[in-house]
């Protein structure tokens, strides 16, 4: 999470100008402003023009809140990793070293540095407060998803299906094997149709996301951990799942986005706009880079995979829950659409408190049957971050009173790629004529061909298996 | 108080520098593809297989290659290093044969072990051999020109007014694109991709990501932080094992390669045309869309400068240069992929149909462009003789490389273990191309493509379906 490295020297005054002793606990406000303006000038990333992370200090500090922030906590099961007691411990001796230096038991200076330790402590711990979660979403584990919607029919059970590898390697169409002597482990190639069909599921979902009004961006895979971390992803530690670059001046400055979500967020750093500039709709298509545990034959190869392609939506609102939660069901219904249209049989699931990660409010996840390995796997996920990720960025919007506030942000999935072809191409396959129907709208991307069938023109190479 | 403050960060950037190195093993490590010593934590993959008889075949000719090339290389030391491997190696066998001399085979052979993490190490690093074509001039040797030079005048915008481009100091290499520009990126890629299918070549969608030993065979290093951006991967199972990875594109030479290193094709598989579309990473140029293609074939070129009697610029490598530009000049008749012959072998005739084939590519998008030959210093290290392809950008007053065509050989069959027939020698020769860097041509297309107003009309071959 963030390290604060550097405070400016801030003249920041203790006494009260008032006759009357300055006391935190009764002059609470004042306290508070203080503390907020010590963390205002924090620079959590002196290398990022980003300022310290705007939380919700007045509810955070509130004792009344404590026991509604910890439980969230423990739904969330982030307990191991923060913990709100801590935190009130830490307001408190901040207190008491304010007290003390305006009782003169403490000197000022030496007082004043430990405030700023304190402080850098109390900002470091408060970020890994998770978003707060919507009412309606179910406790647990991802057992409790609530299924909200079934689409589509479960196709035939009793016939074994291939899985996509092996249909690849019958069409000679996707190098597996081997791979991993070159790149990341369980790393794959993909040649010929199985290509293609991975480039026209990227033109199909550019489409239907112009369409509905999204605004297509071209995105940057390598940013500064900073934008990371504001996103609520850590970049350090065993939670991780991000790559970091040993590159330049110092390791894991910049890293590799685990998906676009972070380089669109980013991007609006610092951005404050026009009530009717919201909602803002983008999309973008990136290469996403994951340290992924391996998933195992019961997955199947293409399912959890370090890199692969993915088209991402991305939304901000106004901070009105029911506009936000308005944008989360179109992102939803618009998934809906495209996965209809491709005949996916899918699920679409209300996903538990411990499924929703630090940022999500409330998160929808779709599930497809994957037939070879016959189990909903997760091709689409769909995010109400409310301000998590605004309050980090300061991304806000000047609301009708003139008061500047912060957005609502959006996330959701509108097409993986290896687990679109996974469901698609053993969905689709006929083993006995030796051919995979190509779904219909994506027939106009792959020269308005119906089928995908074996090719010559792919070579046959074969791995050396002894070296000398 | 600044010179202090300056050097303590120094020191504080090297104790850091320091402690990372020391948790990543690989960075000790002299050489990915020749690994050493027992406890390497570089596995062996490949085995390099060098043509040390024919690097060393003439002092003149390599002496030559590095001039051009600006590499400061002590040629007397590595060919010294030569003949002492092969005093070694020749003693060792007779002394294998004869089994006696025990005592001096253990120093030979302690010898010959030291001798190979160097000298071995260090020819693998020695460039390709030169192309005979390559202009023996200093400056670029124009082959071919199209179209006039649009200038800029009162109605014309720059792209940074066309486009709706920001950059950010959280992503330094790369800018964010918005809305029709970079649309304009995808659908370039489209017309690549669907101009590349009508030949009948084959789409891959390879790794963004290698292990060290391929860069390595490109002639990176894989502890040059500056030029090459690293990836460690620490696995949860096991504290100790770090692996490094390095992230290049798979719209790179490296990324299209991979799924090709270690293997051996049919006989019937080539001559066999690949090409990949996707990201291309530098620290230097930054992040980049492009289109790579590669090509192998069985057959080597006949014009690299290996022997005392060839030369550059002699009368084969003219003769090869004129049917290059002939071939080129007249790229405006291919009407049908047909008329392009891809099934022959010989890697000097491949290199002239692609780049025949990709100059037709930008004519029919009626750009500006000129078609020249890389100077020999402009070469990289696996490079044997390069063609660049440029467009013209009116905002710059200056044109842009978009694309390229560079012959390897078996460069890097021989460090990658590329072979064909199942033969231990054969290695493949190959060419590569950049058939275009798609973010860079997206410029040109749209200060070319701008009508009065602030519309764009794109050519009409640049249709999405």
């Amino acid at each position: 999470m963030h390290r604060v490295k550097y405070l400016f020297n801030l003249p920041v005054r203790f006494h009260s100008s008032t006759a009357s002793k300055f006391n935190p606990w009764h002059d609470y406000r004042p306290y508070l402003d203080q503390v907020k303006t010590y963390i205002t000038r924090l620079n959590p990333y002196i290398e990022l023009e980003l300022r310290s992370a705007a939380l919700n200090w007045d509810y955070i500090l509130n004792n009344e809140n404590s026991q509604a922030i910890s439980d969230n906590v423990k739904q969330r099961k982030e307990n191991d990793f923060v913990d709100i007691e801590h935190i009130l411990a830490l307001h408190r001796d901040i207190q008491t070293l304010f007290h003390r230096i305006e009782e003169k038991k403490l000197d000022s200076i030496q007082g004043e540095d430990q405030i700023k330790l304190k402080i850098q402590d109390l900002y470091n711990y408060a970020l890994r407060i998770p978003n707060k979660t919507h009412h309606d979403a179910p406790i647990g584990n991802e057992e409790q998803a609530r299924v909200v919607r079934l689409v589509g029919e479960k196709p035939d059970t009793t016939r074994l299906r291939q899985a996509v590898d092996q249909i690849g390697q019958e069409l000679n169409l996707i190098q597996l094997e081997n791979m991993g002597h070159v790149s990341f482990r369980g790393a794959y190639a993909l040649f010929g149709d199985f290509a293609r069909l991975e480039r026209a599921l990227m033109y199909y979902a550019f489409e239907k996301l112009t369409q509905n009004g999204f605004k297509m961006v071209s995105v940057p895979d390598i940013i500064h951990r900073g934008i990371i971390e504001s996103c609520g992803f850590p970049t350090r530690g065993k939670r991780s799942q991000i790559y970091q670059l040993d590159y330049g001046e110092e390791f894991g400055r910049y890293c590799l986005a685990g998906t676009s979500e972070m380089p669109l967020a980013g991007l609006l750093k610092h951005n404050t706009f026009r009530k009717d500039e919201l909602p803002l709709k983008l999309a973008a298509c990136s290469r996403c880079y994951r340290a992924e545990l391996p998933g195992g034959k019961t997955e199947g190869s293409l399912y959890r995979v370090h890199e692969f392609t993915k088209v991402e939506m991305f939304a901000v609102t106004v901070d009105d829950e029911a506009v936000s939660q308005e944008m989360h069901n179109e992102i939803v219904r618009l998934e809906t659409l495209m996965f209809e249209e491709l005949g996916l049989h899918f699920r679409i699931l209300d996903m538990p408190t411990e499924e929703l990660g630090l940022s999500a409010y409330r998160k929808y996840d779709i599930e497809t049957w994957m037939p070879a390995k016959e189990f909903y796997g997760e091709i689409s996920s769909a995010s109400n971050c409310t301000d998590f990720q605004s309050r980090r960025l300061h991304i806000k919007y000047i609301d009708d009173n003139g008061d500047e506030r912060f957005v609502h942000t959006l996330n959701g999935t509108a097409m993986a790629i290896p687990r679109m072809l996974t469901a698609i191409i053993e969905s689709n396959w006929d083993p006995e004529t030796k051919k995979i129907e190509i779904p219909a709208p994506l027939r106009p991307f792959m020269g308005n061909r119906e089928y995908i069938s074996k090719s010559s023109t792919t070579p046959s190479t074969q791995w050396i298996k002894f070296l000398s | 108080m600044i010179i202090i403050r300056r050097h303590t960060q120094y020191f504080l950037h090297e104790i850091r520098r320091t402690l990372i190195a020391e948790r990543i093993p690989q960075y000790k490590e002299r050489s990915a593809l020749l690994p050493g010593g027992l406890n390497t934590p570089f596995p062996i993959v490949v085995e390099p297989d060098i043509d040390l008889e024919l690097l060393f075949k003439s002092h003149e000719q390599l002496q030559e290659n590095l001039e051009r090339r600006h590499w400061i290389v002590d040629v007397k030391k590595v060919e010294h290093d030569y003949h002492l491997w092969k005093k070694l190696n020749r003693q060792i066998a007779e002394a294998t044969a004869r089994r006696s001399q025990l005592e001096e085979l253990h120093q030979w052979g302690e010898q010959l072990y030291a001798l190979n993490a160097k000298f071995l190490v260090a020819c693998l690093r020695l460039p390709a051999p030169l192309h005979g074509a390559v202009p023996e001039t200093s400056g670029r040797k124009l082959l071919y020109e199209y179209g006039s030079q649009r200038k800029s005048s009162l109605t014309m915008r720059s792209w940074r007014d066309l486009a709706e481009v920001t950059s950010l100091d959280a992503a330094p290499f790369s800018s964010f694109a918005f809305g029709e520009f970079a649309q304009l990126e995808y659908t370039l890629l489209n017309y690549f991709n669907k101009s590349l299918d009508a030949y009948n070549m084959q789409l891959c969608s390879a790794v963004n990501v290698v292990k060290s030993f391929v860069i390595e065979a490109f002639g990176y290093h894989f502890s040059d932080i500056k030029n090459v951006f690293n990836i460690v991967a620490e696995h949860d199972d096991d504290e100790n094992s770090v692996e490094l990875l390095h992230l290049f594109g798979t719209s790179t030479p490296l990324g299209i390669v991979s799924p090709f290193i270690r293997t051996n094709f049919t006989r019937d598989a080539l001559p066999y045309y690949v090409y990949s579309i996707g990201r291309n990473y530098n620290p230097h140029s930054g992040q980049s869309s492009c289109i790579e293609l590669l090509a192998f074939s069985n057959e080597h070129s006949q014009h690299l400068l290996v022997d005392d009697h060839q030369k550059a610029g002699d009368e084969r490598a003219k003769a090869f240069e004129d049917i290059l530009k002939k071939s080129i000049t007249n790229c405006v008749n291919i009407t049908h992929p047909k008329d392009i012959n891809l099934m022959s072998n010989s890697v000097d005739f491949i290199y002239i149909q692609l780049a025949t084939i990709i100059t037709s590519f930008y004519q029919r998008l009626n750009l500006p462009l000129r078609v020249c030959l890389s100077p020999s210093y402009e070469l990289l290290s696996y490079e044997s003789l390069r063609l660049t392809i440029e467009v013209y950008l009116p905002s710059q007053i200056d044109y842009v490389r978009v694309g390229s065509v560079s012959l390897i050989d078996d460069y890097l069959s021989r460090r990658l273990m590329i072979k064909h027939n199942s033969d231990k020698k054969s290695y493949v020769a190959m060419v590569h191309a950049r058939v275009a860097d798609v973010s860079q041509l997206a410029k040109c297309v749209l200060e070319a493509s701008q009508t009065i107003g602030r519309g764009i009309k794109l050519p009409s071959v640049l249709s999405m379906r």
